[in-house]
């Protein structure tokens, strides 16, 4: 089936240090982003379009941090033409911004939710489809002409994951998990914070317990290193030092730790990190890719 | 070439060729009894690659390997173990409810108490007016239920045609092709009529 028939569209990244034009303010650029969306449906025709989907910060996609009023402006279009803003919350669900859901921190009104991943934190399997009770009485007002919602999984509301999903809610709460999470993220983004010094580092992205960092051939040019080798040598090198991050492309390195760290869990990040940047940068130099 | 057994990277540095250098050593299989690691297909894996490490336990924030070596998993696996290796009271949790009641389904208006007591959870604290819950599994599977929600709202709605979606570059377009790709649902019908 080829890619356009899925009636998926694609509009540009909210990525301000890859994608802005020279001299492009933060400003100017979401403003850039929002037009483009908007001639994107005029030209696709507005009631052909049902939806946008996105995650509050584009976690597998590099940790993609949008420029503040980003989801303000895109809102107010989408407002315009009557799309539904199709939250993907599978990352950002539950605290990892420092707040209960990515849309809280982003200011996004979406009308579609899926939250899976902290939902359980992890410990089974189980996700949720969520949806606004205003297309849900829509549906159900026609179910009678249109029959049942033939959808369905063997496993869905399975009891050892509902269980399990509640008990891991009442804890967050009890514990005030996402507010220990925005305290913590404070203090990461305090480290990190000075990583853009690095030779290595182009871009440092950094929101509640979530972040990543660019490593670039040139940080004037904004030069990036070919493949994802360099990402995969300073993930290996910190695995090496006892610690795990990802490797994402576009060679940035993602750091998602559990909201239940602690101060010293975060100078025990800083620490390895900083060793495998230093070692990354030894081989780069020694590869003559810098 | 795959190879037979556990692969541990147990070196990584610079050498002074500079060629990168991540050593593997080769552990029998003795753990698992088996060698099943060779039969494995791994999920966003190069295919003719061979296993990096073997996990074997975890404890807070840390996992540990199969040699004892301990790791900050800074990465929470897969952005997912926000509380967590060996939480007690989630143990205690689990082990409960698959005594009580191990399996339920919810097709045709069956439920239990607790997928009624986490639905009206979520609905009470997601920023979505009078919220309604579908369950699954992962979250690729609640994208894919939002596909077809969407298309039979836009039935539902009489507006057939509004059934695009727009997604951004960089987003993940491996899911969001899964959920074209897996749900060509029939706009004026609903999914009941698709083989799946």
């Amino acid at each position: 089936m080829p890619f356009d028939a899925l009636g998926v569209l694609r509009t540009g990244a909210p990525h301000y240090y890859r994608c802005a034009n020279p001299g492009e303010s933060e400003g100017e650029f979401v403003a850039r982003r929002a037009d483009e969306l908007e001639q994107l449906i005029l030209a696709e025709g507005p009631d052909t379009i049902a939806a946008m989907i996105a995650e509050p910060v584009n976690g597998a996609g590099g940790v993609i941090v949008p420029p503040d009023g980003y989801f303000e402006s895109i809102q107010a279009v989408l407002d315009r033409y009557g799309i539904i803003l199709w939250d993907d919350e599978v990352i950002c669900g539950f605290g990892r911004l420092g707040t209960d859901f990515g849309a809280t921190r982003l200011n996004m009104k979406p009308k579609m939710m899926a939250c899976a991943k902290a939902l359980s934190s992890a410990y089974v399997p189980i996700s949720a489809a969520i949806v606004s009770g205003d297309i849900a009485d829509v549906i159900a007002d026609s179910a009678t002409q249109m029959g049942v919602f033939g959808h369905g999984y063997t496993y869905s509301g399975h009891p050892l994951g509902c269980a399990v999903a509640s008990k891991v809610i009442d804890i967050y709460q009890r514990d005030n998990l996402f507010e220990h999470a925005a305290v913590m993220g404070r203090y990461l983004q305090s480290k990190l914070a000075s990583y853009i010094d690095h030779p290595l580092v182009g871009e440092v992205s950094s929101i509640g317990l979530l972040g990543a960092l660019e490593l670039v051939a040139d940080k004037a040019t904004k030069k990036p290193f070919d493949g994802m080798q360099v990402a995969q040598f300073c993930a290996a090198a910190a695995e090496q030092n006892g610690l795990i991050v990802r490797p994402l492309g576009g060679n940035r390195i993602a750091l998602c730790p559990p909201l239940i760290i602690q101060e010293q869990h975060v100078d025990e990040i800083d620490q390895k990190l900083r060793r495998a940047l230093d070692s990354t940068l030894d081989w780069v130099t020694h590869k003559g890719l810098k | 070439m795959r190879l037979p057994g556990h692969a541990e990277a147990t070196q990584c540095g610079c050498l002074a060729g500079g060629e990168l250098s991540v050593t593997f050593t080769i552990t029998d299989n003795d753990t698992l009894g088996t060698p099943a690691m060779t039969a494995m297909i791994y999920p966003t894996t190069n295919p003719s690659a061979t296993e990096t490490m073997v996990v074997a336990r975890g404890e807070g924030p840390y996992i540990f390997d199969k040699a004892g070596k301990r790791y900050l998993e800074g990465m929470a696996g897969l952005w997912c173990t926000a509380l967590g290796y060996g939480n007690e009271e989630i143990i205690e949790t689990a082990t409960r409810q698959m005594r009580e009641l191990s399996f339920s389904h919810m097709f045709s208006g069956k439920t239990h108490p607790a997928a009624i007591e986490l639905a009206d959870k979520l609905a009470a604290m997601v920023p979505i007016e009078n919220a309604q819950v579908f369950l699954g599994n992962s979250g690729s599977d609640a994208n894919d239920t939002l596909m077809k929600l969407i298309r039979y709202y836009a039935a539902a709605s009489g507006q057939p045609q509004r059934t695009k979606i727009i997604a951004r570059e960089k987003g993940l377009s491996r899911r969001h092709t899964g959920v074209g790709c897996t749900h060509r649902i029939s706009p004026k019908s609903h999914p009941l009529s698709i083989a799946v």
